[in-house]
């Protein structure tokens, strides 16, 4: 993907500039033309996409409130395909992500990272009741929002290779996904995937808060409780033995020993005092969360969708499924997308868009899309840009006689009265 | 932020590192002939974070890594005697500072049981020469010469030296 004046994927999402580049793909500032709003887009092969589409489609369907609704989970609110591309689009979160924070301020006070723990601890509450395993939680996925030196808050993202308990289908043989340092011990010995993992990794994100250790070593994951002992002792912060005691029982290298994530979030106690006393640096220093998207562009005017998704934002145009049923029952099918950027781009017509799935529109007709189909037709053949252009100059061409009409008619009815 | 602060926060700065951060950060830009941005790359901390700290709206330095590589910066630039950097000179300085986090990155995959931590001779090399100085390194050669105990160690030491 290059940086030509407009990528628009799918009629719907424009990539503005690049924010990060990881294993699965490139990660984007964009706006959600069917919102008219500022968003992030995760740009990704097919093949990288398959799991995370499946926990798109699915963390919707079967709970009343989706997923997307905790405070603490940054799941994409929609995805859209062209290609072999998949686009998953979520709210743009602007802090940067914890293991940004640790570049910025190194090793973390007790209480701080107690407090980031219980709310990385609720997310994934969240999640295991809905039978979902993150299996990649780590502190480059736990997303910061700017809160400047205010009470910080994460948000769990990055369902790249979230699992489902129904899922037989687990990992192929021989290979283990996570990342090293984040891996539960019972990983490497090549024992299956459960939410135990999950808290393991939570635990082993606290310890790097308090301990930061440079980027190439990756000790044991036997020698975890060891050293939240060595990193903790001899504190003064009130928060550290709890702390301490929470992530011994996190690291046991038995998964049956550990506790639930429930059952850890509540032993950490909601912070009484203001943040300034207990969001703190390991040395003291006030902990702050900058904002890490510079904007100097025009666009810089747009609004941004909420962290909660766009469910309180307006659509600028209707959605794929109320056009299609208004353009199959012939009315109305000249209806242009409006543009909310004054981008150079030609004008799309409705009939460029492709697929696009949008779980809070809540249609039943979206729940058919499957991932591991999408583009689910196979593309019924795209006009191309040409043809497209001879339409608009047929339905001008109309109205342009339809006004001619108009005119002999007046003229005629003018002539005989 | 009241100027006093400030003045107090530029007077700790002299404390811990010699001179403000502003001035001493200035002089590694002006060396290297980046800007603050590109820096901050470097040193592997956020763009608002310099800032901050080149202000002073901040003390210190959160992250002893960061620290280690603005030290880093400072002593290989020493060693070549000229300022500003010849610029070929430069970029390879800063591409070697800057490229030692990238291997932290996602490895979504790991095969089984394998050591995930292996590295080649050539990064350790660089991992040598970005963290412990020409004089150390120098030093430590000098030890292993006599009766040659350690000749992999030895050898790895006059990689990162050459």
């Amino acid at each position: 993907m290059t940086t030509i004046m407009s990528d628009v994927i799918a009629g719907r999402i424009e990539l503005l500039d690049p924010l990060a580049r990881g294993a699965s793909g490139s990660l984007w500032r964009a706006i959600d033309r069917r919102y008219g709003a500022i968003c992030a887009a995760k740009v990704m092969r097919q093949r990288d996409g398959a799991e995370v589409l499946r926990f798109v489609r699915e963390q919707t369907v079967g709970t009343a409130k989706g997923l997307g609704e905790h405070p603490h989970l940054l799941p994409p609110y929609t995805w859209v395909a062209e290609d072999d591309t998949v686009v998953l689009v979520m709210p743009l979160v602007h802090g940067g992500t914890l293991a940004g924070a640790l570049a910025d301020h190194g090793a973390l006070a007790p209480s701080l990272v107690a407090q980031l723990l219980r709310q990385l601890l609720d997310a994934l509450a969240a999640m295991h009741e809905s039978s979902w395993v993150h299996r990649d939680v780590k502190p480059a996925n736990l997303l910061l929002d700017a809160t400047g030196d205010g009470a910080p808050h994460l948000l769990l993202a990055d369902f790249g290779i979230a699992l489902h308990e129904t899922d037989v289908r687990l990992t192929e043989t021989g290979f283990v996904h996570g990342t090293p340092g984040f891996m539960a011990p019972e990983l490497l010995e090549g024992l299956g995937t459960s939410w135990a993992q999950d808290v393991w990794a939570a635990a082993a994100c606290a310890l790097e808060a308090l301990a930061p250790l440079p980027p190439r070593e990756r000790p044991a994951p036997s020698s975890l409780p060891q050293r939240v002992s060595a990193a903790l002792a001899g504190s003064a912060d009130p928060a550290a033995r709890p702390l301490g005691d929470l992530l011994r029982a996190m690291l046991a290298i038995d998964p049956d020993a550990r506790p639930t994530a429930v059952q850890a979030r509540d032993t950490i106690p909601v912070p009484s005092m203001p943040p300034g006393q207990w969001s703190r640096t390991a040395d003291g220093q006030p902990f702050e969360v900058f904002d890490q998207i510079d904007v100097d562009e025009a666009d810089s005017v747009l609004h941004e969708v909420p962290l909660e998704g766009p469910v309180t934002l307006a659509g600028l145009s209707p959605g794929l499924h109320e056009r299609l049923t208004a353009k199959s029952s012939g009315a109305s099918a000249a209806t242009p997308n409006r543009q909310p950027s004054p981008s150079p781009s030609p004008q799309q017509p409705i009939t460029t868009e492709r697929v696009v799935h949008d779980p809070t529109r809540r249609n039943p007709q979206a729940q058919l899309l499957h991932p591991s189909q999408a583009p689910p037709a196979p593309q019924a053949p795209q006009p191309s840009r040409r043809t497209r252009s001879t339409t608009w100059i047929g339905v001008l061409l109309l109205l342009v006689a339809l006004l001619c009409l108009a005119g002999a008619a007046a003229l005629v009815w003018a002539a005989l009265a | 932020m009241s100027e006093d602060r400030l003045t107090q926060n530029r007077r700790l700065q002299r404390e811990l590192y010699g001179q403000t951060l502003h001035d001493r950060l200035r002089t590694v830009m002006a060396l290297y002939s980046i800007p603050q941005k590109r820096l901050a790359e470097v040193l592997g901390v956020s763009a608002p974070m310099l800032s901050q700290l080149m202000s002073a709206r901040r003390v210190k330095m959160g992250n002893p890594r960061a620290h280690e590589r603005m030290v880093a910066l400072e002593q290989r630039a020493a060693e070549h005697g000229v300022a500003p950097l010849p610029p070929e000179v430069a970029t390879a300085i800063t591409t070697r500072i800057a490229a030692q986090d990238v291997s932290d990155t996602t490895h979504l995959r790991a095969r089984h049981g394998a050591d995930t931590t292996t590295i080649t001779a050539q990064e350790l090399v660089q991992a040598l020469r970005a963290h412990v100085g020409a004089t150390e390194l120098r030093a430590a050669r000098e030890k292993l010469v006599p009766g040659d105990p350690a000749p992999t160690l030895r050898e790895l030491l006059e990689d990162a030296l050459s």
